[in-house]
């Protein structure tokens, strides 16, 4: 364990924790007072319009800005070669690899496109309006070349090459046997192989990406207002705009929605950055909904799995191994985190010893990739539970049965995984009788029987259960696949906040990195009057601005109740120390002879409770009384404290161990309902429960609204988004109109069950539980539609699973009757 | 430009714009009203619902100058005031109808418009007259329990108001 919080006396009973809690966040939101990206009005602030590619490959010939520039109310224009003069390549995780990949990303297009939605010119004017107008009035003369359109097209030998330097298209390729894989392959009694297709989606929240620019000439100081979920990394820019990194600052709006699509998105800022820098006014962009979609450097995995699944004759699992081809599109923004961050739970929640994987990286004339809730998670755990399935039929076990024949066992908790990630703890077991008996699923069974024996032509019933990993609280190690045999340059991802009491005794806590809807103000404020005592509502919560914020990563894979409550706890446990010696002298007793009594907010002597000092009275002595101190207190109350990850450690240097990086883990049981209309390929839902657990529940009503809201985007995921492109990698869903977000009449209510299985290694036993839902239910609803067609052979290896594919399944299976 | 009158939340405001000008755009950007919001701007999410003549409707399709002449009522003036909350306000909160808040002015102001067409929906009502409006992250339950939720509050606010008089 790397980090502790102080903690002089542990007491189980919680305070404030599990109890129903109107969040802080909705008080605003509710009175439509939110202050997002979009909401800001700075005084001579202009607004940025983009011309955007039309072609995914071609190269720039001319660009032609005169009638643009003389528009009325244009205040400046800046094309690929004017940010190419100002600015170095934006840096991109491409240059974490040893050696760097020469994989350069400019805020606009210089010598040639490389995706349809690319930025090519960019125009600030006095309105956005205007802006646009003078987008239109641009003329930009393209020449042609070959799109690389896939994977496949990528790695063919004489591929057109996305960027010159890398050869091949290939950006990266590793192999890695953990438990000697290959042997236990040849050596199994059955081998289940599924070879499984994951397309594009997006987090489509539904506030675009947007930020404001405030250059400040004579301090050369760039502040900047955004909704990104990652704010903290702004100094990054600064060898981009050559400025000190101390000289960026970075201030949160809220933010509506992110999913992982807003955890980084450079190009925008570059951009705002250098218009602020010629006009010296403020310079606002925010993407319109196309160019969220096509442009925003915000699409998902976009993956191939061979998976094969190794086991004995009785069903037990021996081995996992899988070749997957990632297309990351036109550059290399976050590195391959969405492959690395999976393999935190590989094997699932399975005792599988071995483990082995093939991955390749390749780059396309598609818009780069980035997250999107799992961070790759949702498409691995799909492989995996699809291989499982399609061993439970090949050796006619049922789908509990294999599960309950090789699900972790409780005692085997904490639990090293092949790859070396640690699960803390949990029980899987009782997870997944909990599950069967609460979905009712033995009736939903008998139902199906049925329905099968009147052999109804038009429809069919199907009954989906996954039981699956929600790994949680990332360190950065786990971008280890970077730097092969040199790990270690990474990031332990660290979380800061700041908590003062003021003379009148009342509290408030600073975050050091922004907010989402999660809630993470609410969850301070718990966290506070979990230790204090005081009412979590007398808290009041702000966000400082990366100027004076600590180590921080913000709201990402699941980590903020973890990492926040540690920092939170962590400073008013220091405050009370601090507090301590004022209150002995307040009692006239000995400061060891005292303990902090958060059920009366005040410090009483042991033994005599009747004897105490209030938190108010301290408070007061504590502010601006130095004449009545005790000797060696100084005046203030307050604690900036920085909580290292619980359980990070580093891979190690031969590869043989990736160490800790998402040792929190979560776990849940996903069981869908549904029936399928034959005629017109229909899905709709008869019933959908999940049961879950993710340690100890801070706020009952978030942890439910977490559960159910990633649950019903999985739905979507394994039913209607998908972002495709055609043969000239031209995108096929460009607006909410062509990419189907779910509404209320495509999914059903969502019934949970509760587990708490606390994490002995985190402050009260929390765990994360954004991700999990999504990561679950696309797994899950496809295993539902498969069970449905099992009778006509139809099996299912990839999403969305669209009426139109069903049908199509439908009718080669009748054809080959 | 041209001067445009725009009766919102009962204050005419005059504002000048081009014909081209969204609703939505003058709300926010002219009326100083930025509570509703922006999603998709081609009439899908519902983000930019408000009441014109008591009706819902997207702000993003219609043109500033047609809303002349017309009732607007925004999320702003949804409460009588900004100290208290409406019924539909105070359920949202009490049942997490809402994470990120982005998509909660329109689905508030549609909430409304269903109640006060009827006063006790079921959740199958709900979800049709509601599903206008995405919401990328509740994944909708606990939205339909606070339409729920505000249709008891406003019985009981009703009831109470029987008894005084």
């Amino acid at each position: 364990m790397n980090s502790t919080i102080p903690s002089p006396r542990e007491t189980n009973t919680h305070h404030a924790f599990g109890q129903p809690r109107e969040t802080i966040e909705s008080a605003r939101h509710v009175r439509g007072g939110g202050k997002f990206v979009a909401d800001l009005q700075l005084p001579g602030m202009l607004h940025v319009a983009l011309l955007r590619s039309p072609k995914a490959h071609a190269r720039i010939v001319e660009i032609d800005v005169r009638q643009a520039r003389s528009l009325l109310g244009v205040h400046a224009i800046l094309t690929g070669a004017d940010v190419q003069k100002s600015t170095s390549s934006i840096y991109t995780m491409a240059q974490m690899h040893k050696p760097p990949l020469d994989i350069p990303l400019h805020a606009l297009a210089t010598d040639k496109v490389r995706h349809v939605g690319e930025p090519v010119v960019a125009v600030a004017a006095r309105t956005r309006a205007i802006a646009e107008d003078a987008v239109r009035l641009i003329r930009v003369k393209y020449e042609d070349l070959p799109p690389v359109a896939d994977a496949d097209a990528a790695l063919a030998s004489g591929a057109p090459l996305v960027h010159e330097n890398i050869a091949g298209n290939l950006i990266m390729h590793r192999q890695h046997d953990f438990g000697d894989a290959e042997s236990v392959f040849k050596n199994a009694d059955h081998v289940v192989r599924r070879k499984l297709r994951w397309p594009r989606q997006t987090g489509a929240a539904l506030e675009t990406f947007g930020c404001v620019a405030q250059w400040q000439p004579g301090v050369d100081e760039l502040t900047f207002w955004s909704n990104h979920q990652s704010n903290v990394l702004l100094w990054t820019l600064g060898p981009t705009l050559g400025l000190p990194p101390h000289r960026i600052k970075g201030i949160a709006c809220d933010i509506g929605g992110a999913f992982g699509a807003k955890f980084w998105q450079p190009r925008a800022m570059v951009i705002c950055a250098l218009f602020s820098r010629l006009t010296t006014r403020p310079v606002r962009y925010v993407e319109g909904r196309v160019e969220n979609l096509v442009g925003g450097d915000n699409h998902g995995e976009d993956r191939t799995y061979d998976a094969e699944l190794a086991l004995d004759s009785s069903g037990k699992m021996l081995g996992l191994r899988f070749s997957v081809v990632e297309d990351y599109g036109s550059a290399f923004i976050l590195g391959p985190i969405n492959n690395a961050e999976p393999l935190a739970q590989a094997t699932g929640p399975y005792d599988i010893a071995a483990f082995a994987f093939d991955f390749t990286a390749v780059l396309s004339n598609k818009v780069p990739q980035a997250a999107y809730r799992g961070f790759g998670g949702a498409a691995h755990n799909f492989m995996l539970e699809r291989l499982v399935d399609a061993a439970a039929v090949e050796l006619g076990l049922s789908a509990v049965a294999i599960r309950e024949l090789n699900l972790l066992q409780p005692e085997q908790f904490p639990y090293r995984t092949a790859t070396g990630n640690i699960y803390d703890s949990g029980d899987y077991p009782t997870a997944l009788h909990r599950a069967v008996k609460e979905s009712s699923y033995d009736l939903w069974r008998e139902r199906q029987a049925r329905a099968r024996e009147v052999k109804d032509p038009t429809r069919a019933i199907g009954i989906g259960l996954v039981s699956c990993q929600e790994r949680s609280v990332q360190s950065g190690t786990a971008l280890w696949l970077m730097f092969d045999q040199e790990p270690g340059r990474n990031t332990t991802a660290a979380e800061s906040a700041s908590v003062r009491i003021d003379s009148q005794g009342s509290v408030r806590v600073a975050l050091h990195s922004p907010s989402l809807g999660t809630p993470t103000e609410t969850i301070a404020a718990t966290v506070v009057a979990e230790e204090l005592g005081v009412p979590a509502d007398s808290v009041s919560v702000s966000r400082l601005d990366t100027s004076m914020a600590g180590p921080a990563m913000g709201p990402s894979a699941s980590r903020m109740t973890v990492m926040l409550s540690g920092a939170v706890a962590g400073a008013v446990r220091e405050v009370i120390e601090k507090m301590r010696p004022l209150a002995a002298h307040l009692l006239e007793a000995n400061p060891e002879d005292l303990m902090w009594d958060p059920s009366r907010a005040c410090f009483t002597i042991v033994g005599v409770p009747e004897s105490s000092a209030t938190l108010a009275a301290i408070a007061h002595l504590a502010n601006g009384h130095a004449l009545r101190l005790p000797a060696g207190c100084r005046s203030g109350l307050e604690s900036t404290y920085t909580y290292d990850h619980p359980m990070s450690s580093m891979p190690h240097a031969d590869g043989s161990d990736w160490g800790n990086y998402a040792p929190i883990v979560g776990h849940t049981v996903h069981v869908p309902v549904v029936e399928v209309d034959l005629q017109t390929g229909a899905v709709t839902f008869l019933d959908y429960f999940v049961m879950h657990d993710c340690g100890t529940v801070v706020n009952p009503d978030a942890v439910r609204g977490q559960v159910v809201g990633a649950t019903v985007q999985g739905i979507a995921t394994a039913l209607t988004e998908e972002l495709a492109f055609d043969e000239q990698a031209r995108p096929q869903n460009t607006d909410f109109r062509s990419y189907f977000l779910p509404t209320f009449l495509d999914v059903p209510a969502i019934r949970l069950g509760h587990m708490e299985t606390p994490s002995p290694f985190t402050y009260r036993g929390v765990k994360g539980i954004g991700e999990g839902g999504r990561m679950a239910a696309p797994a899950a609803v496809v295993s539902a539609i498969e069970d449905a067609l099992s009778p006509y052979g139809v099996r299912i290896n990839e999403v969305p699973v669209t009426p139109e594919k069903i049908l199509k399944w439908l009718g080669n299976a009748s054809a080959a009757q | 430009m041209k001067p445009v009158k725009l009766e919102v939340n009962g204050i005419v405001h005059e504002v000048f714009l081009e014909d081209r000008t969204s609703l939505a755009d003058a709300l926010r950007d002219d009326c100083g009203l930025t509570g509703t919001r922006l999603g998709c701007e081609h009439g899908v999410c519902g983000a930019c619902t408000v009441l014109v003549n008591n009706r819902p409707e997207r702000s993003c399709l219609v043109l500033a100058t047609q809303a002349e002449g017309d009732t607007i009522g925004t999320i702003e003036g949804l409460a009588a005031s900004p100290t208290v909350l409406a019924p539909v306000q105070q359920a949202f909160r009490q049942a997490h109808g809402l994470q990120c808040g982005f998509c909660t002015s329109g689905m508030l102001l549609t909430a409304q418009s269903l109640l006060d067409h009827d006063p006790d929906p079921s959740p199958a009502v709900i979800r049709d007259w509601m599903h206008g409006n995405l919401c990328r992250c509740t994944g909708f339950d606990q939205i339909i329990e606070s339409v729920q939720l505000a249709a008891t509050l406003i019985k009981q606010d009703q009831a109470r108001e029987e008894e005084l008089s």
